[in-house]
């Protein structure tokens, strides 16, 4: 079970919300690290990452003009420095108060992070695709490799998903309206 | 009554069989065009433009304006359904319109989203006849000082928003401004945040960042949920798919502070139905004595943005029509197709061409009724495409992704950004960060920045000006009151948590 106690904005959670059904009984036995801190202390560590890198890149950007007027660099350098002292705030947060302000989040099935994590990953590979082969072939490989590799599903319908999404989404854009889609750099047409 | 009078001579002008015929074409394409991913209102009249060239003045300007709500409505049904935000103002329809949808109420969303936008057009159709001149001359009073009180203001309400988490909402709304500054400064044409990399100079497309965040991220999500179990829950009786009296009833001071809020933001050059639909959903939800049922389907939070949307429409039409001044870039391809009749919009446009003035305002409205005779029936329809196996829907949305960000500029680096940014709202949703603060700050934030150069150029650096000005310095001290209203609700808020016995 999840400890649960009273917070200033909303449920807490000190662990992982893995249901009771999901979880086996050698990991009930084995203290778990807090994942969700964890991830809200990274985020606030690449919140102040990205702070320092948006002053760095504006640190040679002219913070007012020669009548004394704002200039280019004033507004990023803001804001870059608000998320820097934002981000370690909530990094602080969290490591001084770890049980602060956490979301209950939805349970999830076994595996379920793999998935959406290979989703994305065919989602990146598809767009060197989409480059080299062109929209249809490179959206029809996608759709593919969701179905049949991460969805199992077999049969015509499957089939018929693969040739059909990119084929209508083809016509109804390229054909109809005359929207530009990526094209093939290795069978420009 | 002069006004009354004019009205009602162009509705007579309007309401004719080719016409009405026209505007229900209108309807029925905008509807079909504007349903795709990056064509909003804009694009699709600037796609079907040449449509109406070929017709009368009136009765193409009436076409368009059926174009114009026939995408307004299909951004909302792309929203609800699917989660995809085909336009900016669609997106806040995304935090709750998507989780009614999820409950098996999108036909209810739907509908509200309909029957809300025709209440708020009708409301902007009777202050755009009877309040131009007035909120003309509020137009014309609107300098950058005023613009840059009423960022700080809607920046405040983007606060606000993510009341559950303020720390990560404020994380989340840097984040939105600091993208915003990437790209080409407008003022010097320097780079800035690029980072040295030619392709970031254009910056970063709205749509690219909107559909990341959303549509992607809400893929991810449902993926690693799925369990055989369908996504959606479907509503077994017809009446099931239209709102209840009872969200009516709900809605009903959601849709009236829409209303007037979208019809005065609209009337403000550059002002327009993103952040109209933003401060509308802020508002009401700050205002509302049960905001926690926000963000996980609350009626009033697809009330209210959609009659901001819809009444910003009559809002929008005064700095057109009585200044010549297009606030927004639906008002600007209007403004084309005007130009192409050969008519000048601006004051003189109602006494010199009354023909076309008052009709074009009428068809406003008609468009509207048009809209929901002919949309109200096909929500059964559209709710049926939650039919539609989540393993073919899902791979579909990422498709129609990668289409609605590469039509916007041709740019595979944009494809490259949606994947990352479908990845970044993927740990926003884990870690409880909410992702529309970063939206609402990415949009602000331009005309935020603008507006503070442009005031302190005027004032030759001294920042006296945002207090000197009677409008700038109301909108100043609103925002000042609702900051500490917001300080005092929120200690209250979180006392009451620390000891609930206490405080009951």
């Amino acid at each position: 079970m999840s400890i649960e106690e009273p917070a200033p904005d909303g449920p807490i959670r000190t662990e992982l919300p893995v249901t009771e059904e999901i979880r086996g009984p050698a990991e009930e036995a084995r203290p778990r690290p807090d994942r969700h801190a964890i991830g809200q202390l990274t985020f606030g560590i690449i919140s102040v990452a990205v702070g320092v890198a948006a002053l760095i890149d504006a640190a040679g950007l002219a913070k007012f003009g020669k009548s004394g007027q704002p200039g280019p660099g004033l507004f990023p350098d803001i804001v870059a420095a608000l998320l820097v002292v934002l981000g370690a705030w909530l990094a602080i947060l969290t490591v001084v108060r770890p049980t602060r302000a956490e979301p209950v989040e939805e349970p999830v099935e076994p595996g379920g992070f793999k998935r959406a994590a290979t989703v994305w990953l065919a989602f990146v590979v598809s767009i060197p695709l989409l480059v080299l082969f062109g929209f249809a072939p490179a959206m029809a490989a996608l759709v593919a490799f969701l179905v049949f590799g991460v969805e199992r599903i077999r049969g015509f319908r499957p089939v018929l998903a693969v040739v059909l999404v990119p084929a209508v989404v083809y016509l109804l854009f390229s054909v109809v309206l005359g929207v530009d889609l990526p094209e093939s750099v290795l069978f420009p047409v | 009554m002069g006004a009354l009078n004019n009205l009602i001579d162009g509705f007579a002008a309007a309401l004719t069989p080719t016409n009405l015929f026209w505007v229900a074409v209108g309807v029925v394409v905008g509807t079909l065009v504007g349903i795709l991913p990056g064509l909003g209102p804009p694009a699709t009249l600037a796609i079907l433009l040449p449509l109406t060239t070929s017709l009368e003045p009136a009765t193409g300007l009436i076409l368009m304006a059926g174009i114009y709500h026939g995408a307004k409505f299909a951004g909302s049904t792309t929203a609800i359904l699917l989660n995809i935000p085909t336009e900016p103002s669609s997106v806040v329809l995304c935090i709750d319109g998507h989780e009614l949808a999820k409950k098996g109420r999108a036909g209810p969303a739907m509908g509200m989203s309909a029957i809300s936008g025709f209440i708020a057009s009708t409301v902007g159709v009777v202050a755009l006849t009877f309040a131009a001149p007035l909120v003309a001359q509020l137009a014309v009073d609107f300098g950058p000082p005023e613009y840059a009180a009423l960022m700080a203001f809607a920046l405040l309400l983007v606060i606000m928003m993510a009341s559950e988490s303020p720390l990560k909402g404020f994380i989340s709304m840097g984040l939105g401004l600091l993208l915003s500054t990437v790209g080409i400064d407008l003022f010097t044409g320097q780079q800035r945040l690029t980072f040295g990399s030619v392709t970031m100079s254009d910056g970063i497309e709205f749509i690219t960042l909107s559909v990341g965040l959303f549509a992607v991220a809400e893929v991810l999500i449902n993926v690693e949920k799925a369990s055989g179990r369908p996504l959606f829950t479907m509503p077994s009786k017809f009446r099931e798919l239209l709102p209840t009296r009872a969200d009516l009833r709900q809605s009903r001071g959601a849709i009236g502070l829409g209303s007037v809020l979208g019809f005065l933001v609209g009337a403000l050059p550059g002002g327009g139905s993103t952040v109209a639909s933003f401060l509308s959903y802020t508002l009401v939800k700050r205002t509302s004595r049960t905001p926690e049922r926000f963000g996980k389907g609350a009626m009033e939070g697809v009330a209210g943005p959609e009659a901001a949307n819809n009444s910003e429409s009559g809002g929008a039409m005064i700095p057109l029509l009585s200044l010549g001044l297009p606030g927004t870039a639906s008002t600007a391809v209007m403004l084309a197709a005007l130009l192409l009749y050969g008519l000048q919009p601006g004051p003189l446009l109602f006494t010199e061409h009354p023909e076309i003035g008052w009709p074009v305002i009428a068809s406003l409205y008609i468009g509207n009724v048009a809209l929901l005779i002919l949309n109200l029936p096909m929500i059964p329809i559209w709710v049926k495409l939650l039919k539609v196996p989540y393993w073919v829907l899902y791979p579909a949305i990422l498709v129609l992704a990668v289409v609605g960000v590469f039509s916007i500029r041709s740019s595979m680096f944009d494809v490259v950004l949606l994947a990352f940014f479908g990845l970044v709202g993927f740990a926003f949703r884990k870690l409880g960060v909410p992702a529309a603060p970063m939206l609402m700050a990415f949009v602000l934030g331009p005309m935020a920045e603008n507006a503070v150069r442009q005031s302190l150029v005027l004032s030759k650096n001294s920042p006296l000006i945002f207090v000197q000005r009677p409008i700038a310095a109301i909108i100043l001290g609103v925002a000042a009151l609702a900051a500490i209203t917001l300080a005092i609700t929120g200690k209250r808020r979180r006392a009451a948590v620390r000891h609930p016995v206490a405080s009951l």
